[in-house]
């Protein structure tokens, strides 16, 4: 199964970015939002509530809060909680998911 | 927030539709007018734009969206107005103004990338439209179940297709655009599935004068339709969606048939290969904002909720603050964009930068038309809206209600047996967390208010909603102390 992609066909040659989702490098383009980056990547899993189910994006649109993801800078500077889908995809940040995929006690 | 605050005449709040029209309206009268909104370009989520660097082809091409474009295109960069972008309205709170400038005045905290910071605003208008009111059903929290907006706006402006097969699941109209939208842009639709009976759309045959008026929006719905059938893809009616299955996201989805209780039996199910899913079921406007102030809000279960009431002039019973767009009850962004112009009028007739005679002549045609605008959209909410009973009637004991707090219904269920003297949203709210999260009870207040109204045989009026409080989205603490 591909999961979510990006409509190439219609959309002009676009400059990419490379970010870090927890850890890995992801190819990126500008413009894209972090939450549409990762979707388009086969990335569905956005956190882990403390049940540990996975969570992902629910309303592209910064109601839900859904896909609060922690961002951070070059060697982890300016660390701090942002919407995937309100915060666009910019070189060298790292994104780091929320939670873990095992119950808290 | 240091030194003395910023000023402004006018303050719009959204970009959406209602917004441009009334900053339109408003031009030209040597006001200051500042436009906040949480997204980078204006448009609002009807129109939400790809960024500049992306430019797509044939961008919402249809014709729904050619008035709106054309206003959208009139106003955009317009050096006249302080536009506010990735920008939030944390709080708003009455501010009287110096005596004689002639209007109430409000103070608004906005957040945005640099920081917190007060603006003084001598009208607001609130346009902050709405949002998917979700169904919970077991799976719903699933990644991959979206609202069928979220799917929407990413492709309308990320050109991002959500799945490889979605699955389109609701009562709204809404879901066969978003079908047509996919299949355009090279996705794979499941089917698309009504909680209507097949024939329910023709009821609208009893409102000829509405078919008349929205003769284009009927026989847009109705293109669509044919064009999707002709593409093979499934539409079903009289069925709700009953679970959403997967491990690490959802792969595959149950639906039922809806029984005459408005029920769901369990019997003649159908499973659908998926790997989104979208949810059209309606939606629920953004009134927080106003409620937080103290504006009167009505509930209206088909029209969005907490709806903001107003007068003739689309001024709240806050004065000084006015609503325009689907906060006044969904009805579309045609809808929303005469009553940004009679808000406009109202807003240039309240600071007396026009008499009420010159403001009810740039407002007549408007209200005329306002008039059977309210006709379409009564008719659409009574038409588009699942029945009531399936609300609450498709969550399993370990259903999650608030995704935020992770409360499931059997919690809700509990505390309600336990706490029989619990009343109101806002007591199940202490007692259960229930819309404490991030989020504010943003997608779970109507459900929370609703199970608490058929638990205890009472109305949502009874039941209240969550108290809309500061600041109106999370802040973090460093930006609310600019540390």
């Amino acid at each position: 199964m591909i999961l979510a992609f990006r409509v190439e066909k219609v959309v002009e040659q676009r400059r990419t970015v490379t970010i870090h989702v927890n850890g890995r490098p992801l190819a990126a383009f500008e413009g894209e939002t972090i939450a549409a980056a990762m979707l388009a990547s086969g990335l569905r899993i956005f956190s882990y509530d403390r049940d540990g189910h996975p969570r992902g994006a629910f309303c592209n649109m910064g109601v839900c809060y859904e896909c609060l993801v922690e961002v951070s800078g070059p060697r982890g500077s300016d660390k701090r909680r942002v919407r995937a889908c309100q915060t666009q995809v910019e070189a060298d940040l790292s994104v780091r998911m929320l939670g873990t995929a095992t119950a808290r006690p | 927030m240091k030194g003395a605050p910023a000023q402004t005449d006018v303050l719009i709040i959204g970009a959406g539709p209602a917004s441009l029209a009334a900053a339109s309206a408003v031009l030209g009268h040597n006001l200051s007018i500042t436009i906040v909104d949480e997204q980078l370009r204006p448009g609002g989520q009807f129109l939400r734009q790809p960024p500049r660097c992306m430019q797509a082809h044939n961008w919402l091409d249809g014709r729904l969206y050619r008035p709106a474009k054309r206003l959208l295109q009139t106003i955009e960069d317009h050096p006249d107005i302080d536009w506010r972008f990735g920008t939030t309205v944390s709080a708003l709170f009455p501010d009287p103004q110096p005596p004689g400038i002639g209007a109430a005045g409000h103070s608004v905290w906005l957040t945005g990338a640099a920081g917190m910071e007060r603006l003084r605003a001598r009208t607001v208008l609130l346009a902050s439209g709405c949002y998917e009111r979700p169904l919970m059903f077991p799976g719903w929290t699933l990644p991959g179940v979206m609202g069928a907006g979220a799917i929407q706006t990413l492709l309308k402006s990320q050109q991002v297709v959500s799945g490889d097969r979605i699955l389109l699941v609701g009562s709204h109209p809404l879901q066969l655009i978003v079908a047509d939208q996919i299949l355009k842009a090279g996705g794979k639709v499941a089917g698309v599935v009504f909680s209507q009976p097949a024939l329910a759309g023709g009821s609208i045959l009893q409102h000829p004068g509405v078919l008349f008026s929205h003769f284009l929006q009927f026989t847009e719905i109705a293109r669509v339709f044919f064009r999707l059938r002709r593409a093979g893809v499934r539409v079903i009616f009289g069925s709700a969606i009953t679970e959403a299955k997967g491990t690490g996201g959802v792969l595959a989805a149950t639906i039922a048939p809806i029984d005459s209780m408005g029920g769901v039996s369990g019997t003649g199910t159908t499973e659908f290969e998926c790997d989104a899913v979208g949810l059209c079921y309606g939606f629920l406007v953004s009134s927080e904002l106003a409620r937080q102030v103290g504006a009167e809000a009505l509930w209206s279960e088909n029209r969005g909720g907490w709806l903001v009431q107003h007068d003739e002039w689309m001024e709240s019973t806050v004065p000084g603050l006015f609503v325009a767009g689907e906060v006044t009850g969904m009805a579309g962004a045609d809808a929303a964009i005469v009553e940004g112009v009679i808000a406009g009028m109202g807003i240039l007739r309240s600071l007396g930068n026009l008499d009420t005679q010159q403001a009810e002549l740039g407002a007549s045609d408007h209200r005329r038309q306002r008039e059977k605008n309210e006709r379409f959209a009564r008719c659409l909410a009574d038409l588009a809206s699942p029945p009531h009973a399936l609300w609450t009637g498709l969550m399993a004991p370990e259903t999650i209600v608030c995704r935020c707090e992770t409360v499931t219904r059997q919690e809700l269920d509990d505390a309600l047996s336990v706490h029989t003297h619990i009343q109101t949203a806002d007591a199940l709210k202490l007692l259960t967390r229930i819309g404490m999260g991030l989020c504010q009870g943003r997608l779970c207040h109507s459900t929370a208010a609703q199970v608490l109204s058929v638990t205890r045989k009472t109305s949502i009026e009874n039941v209240g909603s969550f108290h809309a409080a500061v600041p109106a989205r999370p802040v973090p603490i460093n930006k609310l102390t600019n540390t």
